[in-house]
Order: C-alpha cells, then structure tokens, then sequence
C-alpha cells in the first residue's frame, strides 16, 4: 500500500492507482479529458500533468501508478504554464461553436479553457477543415470539434466490444471515424455521446433541443427492463428532454443502453388516463375521485356480504413500485382476501451481455422480483397462469388490477377472462382494452411521474425520484389511491408518501427488514440472500 | 474484379498468420502481400482481410490509414515518389518535381489519364548521401539529374 | 575502421563467404565457446557502448533492465527503420556487410538469452529488405543463426518485419506497436520495453549501427573498442554528411572528429566554392549549428555542451545560398507529416507551426510571429508522450533564434 504526497497532502493508496485517482481520493482536481474511469488510460491528452519531485520532465498523473514516496504537486508555476500551452494546443484548430453547439454549457474545454487557459488566441492561420458526419442511429459526429480523447474509441472496443470507431489518418488530420457501411449501431450506442468531452459527438435525438443549463436535473432508475440502470433524467417544462447514464458501480458502471436512453419519455397525452371513471348503466363515465372511492367502497362491502373475501382478488405488476405493489397487498389482506398475483413480465428474448460486462435483460420489468416479494407470490410465471385459470372459472366477483403501460399487453386471452369478472378495478396509466371491461379506472402516474423504490433483478432495492408532474391531480401513484381507499375502510390509516409505505414494507416484507428509505439514495441495497 | 488471394498469396498469408500469434502482428506483413496482389489496400480488399484474419475492418482501416505506403485508392503503375525533405532540397528537389509535373502534365498527387504514372512528394527515404532522390514502385534512383531522370522515364513501359 | 573494415578491399564481403573470409561469425564462435551470456553483458558495458539510434544510451545498462525470470520470451528488436533525415547508414551496413549485423544480433540474443529478434525495416528499404532475408537464409544454412547455432542447443529466429511509412516507427515503443500490427502511437514509459514489450514480454530494441560493433567488441575486448575515442564518447561512429558538399556519404570515423574537418576533409567542402552557412550535426531532430560554431567535436558530449546534440550524426550542410526560412518549413513539414497524433502537443504544435512559417515566408507574417514559432516550439517540449514533439521543437526553434534577421525581413 504506497503511500504519497499531493500538494503536501499525505495519503495511502491501494497498490495500481494512479496518482490522478489519489488526488481524487484527497479532493484534489486535476483536469483531464482522455482519462474516464470506466476505460483504460491512455495519457493522451495532456491535460493532467503534473510535477514529480524524482521527474524532470512532467508526468501525465492518469497513467503513472503510485510508487511509495512520490512527492506531486499539482498547481506549481511549471504546470500552470503547462496546462495553458496543452490548452492552447486544444484551441488551434478547434471552431468557435459554442454559439450553437449542443454541448455549451457543460463542455470540458468550456470550462477548463476558462479555468486553466490562456485569454487571448494566438492562432492567425487557417484551422483543420472537416465534413461533419453521421456516424449511426443515434449519432453524429462534428469532427472539427474533436479533440481525439479517443474515449469514444476505447468504448467501442472495451466496453461494447463492436469497434465501429476508429482513428482515421494521423498527425492534425486524424478524424475519428466509421467504414462505410458498418455504422454506430450497438446497442449502447448513446454512451459514447455522453463520453464525448466536447461537442463533437452528439445525439440526433437532443440536437439544437435544448441549452442545458435550462436542464433540471431529476436521479432516477431506467424502467426499460429488470437490471434497474441508474439514471438522470433532464427536464423543462414538462418534458423530459434527455436521459444519462449515472454511475452505480454494483449496476451499471458508468453506461446505459439506448433503450433506456431514448425511448420511454411519455406515452402521448392523449393515450392517457385522466380521469377516474366509472361503470353506470354499463357506460363508463368520468367521477369525481371522491366519489370513486365511494362507490368503489360500498361495491367491495356489499361483495364481501354476499360472496365473502374469497372472491375478491388482485394482481399486481411487475412494472409498478414497491410501494404499489406493497398497498396492493396490503389492502387485500385489510379486506380479508389471500388471492393474489403478479403480472409475468413481458420478455422479448433479446438478452444482450457486452464484453466490457454491461447486461441487457430480456425481460422488460423494472420490479420483477421486488413486486413478486410485496405481494408475497413466487416469480413463477406458473403462479399467474393458477390465477387467470381461477379468474376463467369465474371465480372472482371483483378483481384489483394494477397495470403500467409497460406490462404485458392484454392479449385475448387475459383480456377475456378479465371480462369475466363482474367487477373489476383497474389502477392504470394509458387507456386500453379494459375500458370494455372494467368497472371502475382509478387514473394512475408513470413511472417518471412517480417517487418510490424497485427491486432490480440482481436483488438491489433502489430509489428513483419523481421528474415530471401528472396533468391532472387525479393522476396519482396506485398506492396513494390505495392508501385513500383504505382510508375510506379504516380512518386510522394514513400513507402520506412513499417513506411512509416503505417504513411499513421495512416490517413486514422479509428480507427487506431494517432498510431505511434515505439511505436508498445512494446506489441503493443490496438484499441479502435469505 | 474480384478480391481473392492467389494460392500462393494464400499459402504465404498463411505462414504468417501462423508465425504471428500475438496481437495483430499478421497485420502489416499481409497488407504488404496484399499491397502486392491488388495494387490497393481498397474497402473491399480491407473487408477480404478481415474475414482472412479474424480482425475488426475498422481495426484494419485503422492501421492502413495511418501508414503511408499503404494507398487507399488506385494508383497508376509506376509510382514516383520524389523526396523532398532537407537534404534532397537543398540539391534540387523542387526542379525535380517542377521537371516531372511538366512532363507528365500532372500535379502532384495526381495519375496520368493513361494511369501508367502516378506523381507523389515523400519525406526522408533515407539516402541523403545520394541526394537527390526519387523512389519509383520499390526501386531507388540515387544521384539523379534532371537528364538521368528523363531518360530512366522514358525507359519504363 | 570497425564496421566499414575491409569493405573496399574485399569485393564479395557483403555475402556469406565473403564475410567469412574477412573473419565474420568469428566473434559469435569466440562468444558462445569462450565466454557466457554474463561476460558478454559486461564487456558491452565496460565498453562504453551508447546506442547509435539517437539518444546515446548505453547498451549495456538497457540490456541489464531486462528480468530474466519472468518465464516470458525475450525479444530483441533491431531498429532498422532509418527515417531520420539526414541519416542513411545503417542502410550502407546492410547493404556492404549485412553479415556483421546477423552477427551482431546473434551475439546479442545469446547474451540476452532471447531466441526471437524482429528487424524492423523501414518499408521504403525493399531491396534492402530482401538482402537481410536472403543474408539470413544464408546464415541459418550454416547454423550461425537458426537452430542449432554453431553446434550447439541455442537457437534463435530472425524475421525481416518491414515497415510501412512512418517515422514515429523508429520511436521504440511506436516500434514495437507496429510490430504487434497497430498504428505506431508510442506508449507511455514507464512500463519500458525491457519490462513490457512486443506482446507484455520483455523486449530489447537496438539500432542497427550499435547491433554491428558487438562482434568487434566480444572478439577483441572492451579495452580494444575503448582505444577509439575519448571517455564516454568511445568506439567509432558512421557519419552521414549530406546537404551542400562535393562528396557526401558515410564515413565511419573515431568518435570525435572536427565538424569543420568532416565537412572540408571528408565531405570535400562545399561545391562552386560558396560559404557555409549553418548545420545541423546529429539528423534533423537537433539545434542548428551556424558557420562560426562548427569548431566541435563530433561526440555526444561536446555537442551537449555546445548546445546541440550528436543524435545519428547525420549531417547536413547548408550554403549561403540557403534559405534558412524555407529550411525551418521544411522541416516542420516533415514533422508535421510524420507526427503519429495521439497527443495534443505535438498534434496540433506541428501543424500551426507549418502554417506559421509558411506565413512567415510567403511574406504575410507580422512581427510577433517569430517569437510566437518560438513559444511553440517551447510549449511542445517536454509535454508529450514521445520525444517527436521535441525532435520538431530543437531545430525549429534554434534556426528562428539563430537566423532571425532573415525572418524578419520576410515579415509584412
């Protein structure tokens, strides 16, 4: 374990960190553009030399492991002169985009130009000249904006294993570039967007959208499949206009997929629910929400008269929270009723594993296995085939259904049994079939429009924030409409948000004893194996 | 025309995949070869390679584009390659290319229409003693005057 | 001399027999039968022997940095790619008596216990490409390299591995990345080659001058070698003399002859008569030398001193009728051209400096410029990853500081 000194700081090290990396671990900066923790170094850039005592010339700290006894410094006059030639260097053939480049605003040479760089140029001669390019799906490149980190590169070798990048021609006319043909199209394709330091990689999908310091920033967990990718979303106005990737080493590193990335941003308005609705005189017609739970009370009271619990039940969805799922049960068993079940996920057998070790699950259920333990049902696909089998036979007189839009589509068969059941409550987001079958539609939230926490499939229980506000305050998540509900049943009860529900699943649920809500936050917990 | 190895070719690649099991280190020896059998290290002859080699195209692209005497298009026959850094500078470079623009009636970097001379500056060839110097294909012309040169032209079919 | 013996006496030495009947293969006969792998490293280093490649560094001690424990195969590379302008002799050896540097490399794989050597050839030197294979065929018949050698269990594989148009390649780790069939970006060190090399194993690379003086060295003695030369400056060295002179070409010479003996003596002066005006003493890559400096010996040591450096001692000469404007473009051009691109510096450093002095000497540039080329060239040095930035810095900046008023009259 060699220990070093970084501006008369002493520290120990684990042996094979870099002295940039020490630095980190002080609090020290030191800028860099080619380094990236998730990628092999390559010490290229120039950026982060600093001052060895044993060294006469300076040394990159992204590429030189600790050794014991170093002495560095890190803001000496000799590297102050270093970091304004390296930056000069960055500028000559580099245009003044910033006007109208997408990255303005949160680039790397913006700020280290401001921070570390000369204030006047010096460059009177003409500037490199180069095509701009589109390089794939989601991807365009500027290459005079190019600064050859070769991040973007190193990605595609390391990480996604497709090396569609390469560095085409040398001296000051390297261009990154693409055979024609074989085009950035991998799956992660968007990461390398996110890596770019500069403008010269950029997203076809936020091109010229957006200034991004009129961004709000909202952390969050991607609900494209079960592996529960952190990420941010950014937002304005009511629309989200970009998601990153957020580093959760024990998840997804560093990266997300362009799943995650790109799609899942809303379903149009007008697919949605916005209103509660209700069955009379077999039309379903838009309520007061009061009066939802109302007529949805006195239905369940006089069903459990007549028929008793057992012909009550509910599913619950593996798209849906915790929490959700959690006042599913929860509700059911106030009401005396045991029969419960989880919608399977939907899978689109296309399970994707990348050399650099990301994963794209097959199946498209954030909370798979986190619903499964809320309701208290095995993950068994078999488990839900019972249930429907039951729901065919006409055994339910009423059924609690809770559906996201990103849950199995109703399909005849689940469609027909539902229509078998005299009363059904469907909490759900995006109008579907079950408008010819259900009793009554309680309008719920998305999950971006949500706050709570998942299960991903690897038994991490995280937490993700709500980005967007519903339209209408009848859009709520279903365990607050639960929550209500139960209210009506038993005014003691009380949910005022999600901590709330969460304290509760904490006692109840096993394996889940003893989590607390905040410290969810950061990269979330990991449940032990029971 | 087709971008396939001749067996000779082929048993030749061949050898050397086999000596060079590191990296990529069958890499430059058979874009030489093929360099040799095709005239061209073109995108077709790139995406023949990579299926011989078992390497990425673009890891191939990426190696080609950065080695000069590796050219990505065509080039005529004859190949002339003027050196005109320092030492061939100072003793006469620049006529020699004046000299050769004016009797090919081609710039530099240029093919004649018959494609039979292909015009091109290069740095140091590494035979300043002798300067100046011009390279055609793979042979050196060493201790040239303008008047050897016209000749040595005149010369090639 | 040492490398260059015999050439002009013996007609057929750059063959097999040829080079047998002047003594060839003698040396490697006496090295494996009389002495071992540890005498031999320790004659290299008693010697003095620095690398002929440019940076001068003693052999011997690069040779002790390699592990011999790792379990890993050791490579020696001979770093035959020449593309230094102004330097042309390790093509004269391989093509006078491509045999002494077999020999050289077999001594020196024996010593290093390495049965795997690369000679890395520029790719331009196709002739001289096939000179080495067929040198080495003729070697391996009779079991001086190849299996076997001289009877023995010590075998030893040398692969003519040509090279394809880029400077930066003769840089050792820009070397060894060709080698492994990439683009030539030169790595880091440290790791240095000695510990991790053509693919993570241990690797050597030598120039193709400093291969040729160990069979003279292992034969004779270090104390034989040492009677060349002065202290740390010892043996011989072939010079290059190019540029403005009567009879340019390589002459191997005791380290430290005059520069002004070798340009009037042995280059022959300058022809029509005309006046010198500056050179460069050791390959593009050092500070020029004006006409009233050339009173230096030709050694690493007292070119240090005298501001420059020796490098491959390849020496160009101007006349006054040079432009030193258009000499300092044309250099940059070169490095400009031969930069690899993998780090800022130089990037970007040798391009505007094109620019600039095309500028300059198209009669556009105003009167910061000088300086600015000047700024330049000292804000490459010393940033980057390789030594080409710096290569492209020395002579650049020293013709703009030494010739100045030429600049500016050029300005607008």
């Amino acid at each position: 374990m060699p220990t070093l000194t970084i501006n008369d700081n002493e520290i120990t090290v684990e042996p094979g960190t870099t002295i940039l990396q020490a630095a980190q671990q002080l609090g020290i900066f030191i800028p860099h553009y080619c380094y990236h923790p998730g990628l092999k170094q390559v010490g290229s850039c120039r950026m982060c030399l600093v001052e060895e005592e044993r060294s006469v010339k300076l040394i990159p700290s992204c590429a030189y492991p600790v050794t014991e006894g170093m002495v560095v410094r890190t803001e000496t006059e000799k590297v102050v002169k270093a970091r304004k030639a390296v930056m000069e260097f960055f500028l000559v053939n580099h245009p003044l985009d910033c006007p109208v480049c997408d990255k303005a605003g949160e680039c790397e040479l913006q700020n280290y130009a401001y921070e570390y760089g000369q204030q006047h140029s010096r460059m009177t001669v003409a500037k490199v000249r180069f095509p701009k390019k589109d390089l794939g799906k989601h991807v365009l490149i500027w290459p005079e904006r190019c600064i050859l980190c070769s991040r973007c590169v190193r990605f595609c070798q390391e990480i996604s294993g497709t090396s569609e990048l390469f560095v085409l021609s040398r001296g000051d006319k390297s261009e990154i570039s693409v055979m024609p043909g074989k085009r950035v199209d991998n799956r992660l394709s968007g990461n390398v967007i996110q890596l770019c330091p500069v403008g010269a990689l950029i997203s076809k999908d936020f091109l010229y959208k957006s200034r991004v310091w009129y961004l709000k920033k909202v952390t969050g967990i991607c609900p494209a499949c079960s592996r529960g990718c952190n990420v941010t979303y950014e937002h304005r106005n009511g629309i989200i206009y970009r998601t990153l990737a957020r580093l959760n080493p024990h998840v997804n590193d560093y990266w997300i997929c362009d799943d995650g990335r790109y799609e899942f941003r809303a379903p149009e308005k007008e697919k949605r629910v916005h209103a509660p609705l209700l069955r009379r005189e077999s039309h379903l017609r838009e309520v007061l929400l009061e009066d939802a739970y109302t007529a949805a009370k006195m239905k369940i009271k006089s069903i459990l008269e007549q028929h008793g619990p057992e012909q009550i039940g509910g599913i619950g969805s593996p798209c849906c929270s915790n929490e959700d799922n959690y006042l599913l049960r929860r509700f059911l068993t106030m009401i005396g009723s045991k029969d419960v079940a989880m919608l399977p996920p939907v899978d689109r057998n296309d399970r994707e594993e990348f050399p650099g070790g990301f994963v794209i699950s097959s199946e498209k259920a954030p909370n798979k296995q986190g619903a499964a333990a809320m309701l208290g049902v095995p993950e068994d696909p078999e488990h839900f085939r019972d249930m429907l089998s039951r729901i065919e036979q006409g055994r339910y007189q009423a059924l609690f259904l809770l559906r996201d839009f990103l849950d199995l589509p109703l399909e005849d068969e689940l469609l027909a049994a539902l229509r078998k059941v005299p009363f059904l409550f469907s909490l759900e987001s995006v109008r579907s079939e079950l408008l010819q079958a259900a009793y009554c539609i309680l309008p719920c939230a998305v999950f971006f429009e949500k706050e709570g926490t998942m299960t991903n499939d690897r038994g991490r229980v995280q937490h993700f924030n709500q980005v967007l506000l519903p339209s209408t305050l009848d859009i709520q998540s279903p365990w607050s409409h639960l929550a209500k509900l139960m209210k009506h049943f038993d005014e003691k009860i009380d949910f005022f948000n999600p901590a709330d529900v969460f304290r509760d699943i904490a006692r109840d649920i096993p394996g889940y004893r003893d989590i607390e809500y905040g410290a969810l936050r950061k990269d979330g917990f990991h449940l032990e194996k029971r | 025309m087709e971008i396939k190895f001749s067996p000779e070719a082929l048993e030749e690649a061949r050898r050397i995949k086999e000596f060079f099991t590191f990296q990529q280190g069958s890499l430059l020896p058979v874009l030489h070869l093929a360099h040799r059998e095709f005239g061209t290290v073109s995108d077709e002859v790139i995406d023949y390679l990579s299926s011989l080699l078992d390497i990425p195209v673009s890891n191939i692209k990426d190696a080609v584009s950065f080695y000069t005497m590796f050219n990505m298009e065509e080039w005529g026959r004859y190949v002339i390659q003027v050196c005109h850094t320092l030492s061939c500078a100072l003793r006469g470079a620049a006529e020699i290319v004046d000299f050769l623009e004016k009797k090919l009636k081609i710039t530099v970097g240029r093919t004649t229409p018959d494609k039979k001379f292909t015009l091109i500056k290069v740095e140091c060839l590494g035979s300043c003693g002798t300067a100046p110097v011009v390279r055609i294909n793979d042979q050196y012309y060493e201790n040239l005057t303008i008047e050897r040169l016209d000749s040595i032209l005149d010369k090639l079919e | 001399m040492i490398i260059l013996k015999d050439v002009d006496t013996i007609p057929n030495i750059n063959t097999l027999e040829g080079y047998l009947q002047a003594g060839g293969y003698r040396a490697l006969r006496h090295g494996m039968e009389k002495l071992d792998p540890e005498t031999i490293t320790e004659y290299v280093k008693d010697s003095g022997l620095r690398g002929r490649g440019g940076a001068g560094f003693p052999t011997g001690l690069k040779w002790s940095f390699v592990p011999k424990d790792t379990g890993k195969p050791i490579y020696l590379c001979c770093n035959a790619d020449e593309s230094e302008p102004g330097t042309f002799k390790d093509r004269e050896i391989i093509l006078k008596k491509p045999h002494i540097l077999l020999e050289g490399i077999a001594i020196a794989s024996y010593a290093l216990d390495c049965h795997h050597c690369f000679i890395y050839i520029r790719g331009e030197f196709a002739h001289e490409a096939e000179i080495l294979r067929k040198a080495i065929r003729e070697a391996e018949e009779q079991h001086f390299l190849g299996k076997n050698i001289l009877g023995s269990d010590f075998h030893l594989n040398v692969v003519v591995y040509r090279g394809a148009g880029a400077y930066i390649c003769g840089e050792e780790t820009g070397l060894i990345e060709s080698i492994e069939g990439k683009r030539g970006y030169p790595r880091i060190k440290p790791p240095f080659p000695a510990s991790v090399g053509v693919n993570q194993c241990p690797t050597v690379v030598n120039n193709v001058e400093t291969l040729a003086f160990l069979p003279f060295i292992v034969l004779e003695g270090p104390d034989a070698y040492k009677r060349f030369g002065s202290e740390n400056n010892y043996g011989t060295k072939l010079y290059c003399l190019s540029g403005h002179l009567n009879t340019p070409g390589v002459y191997e010479l005791e380290m430290g002859v005059y520069l002004d003996e070798l340009i009037e003596k042995y280059g022959g002066g300058i022809p029509g008569n005309r006046k010198l005006k500056a050179v460069i003493p050791g390959g593009s890559s050092v500070p020029v030398l004006k006409a009233d400096e050339v009173h230096v010996r030709m050694d690493f040591d007292s070119l240090q001193k005298a501001g420059t450096m020796l490098g491959s001692a390849g020496v160009i000469v101007m006349d006054d009728t040079t432009s030193m404007v258009d000499a300092a473009l044309n250099l940059a051009k070169f490095y400009a051209h031969e930069s690899c691109g993998q780090c800022t510096p130089c990037r970007e450093g040798t391009g505007w400096l094109v620019k600039l002095l095309k500028k300059i000497k198209d009669g556009r540039g105003d009167k910061n410029d000088p300086d600015l080329a000047v700024d330049i060239c000292n804000n490459m040095e010393g940033n980057t990853i390789c030594p080409l930035a710096d290569a492209a810095a020395a002579p650049i900046r020293s013709i703009v500081q030494k010739f100045r008023d030429e600049f500016d009259q050029r300005l607008g």
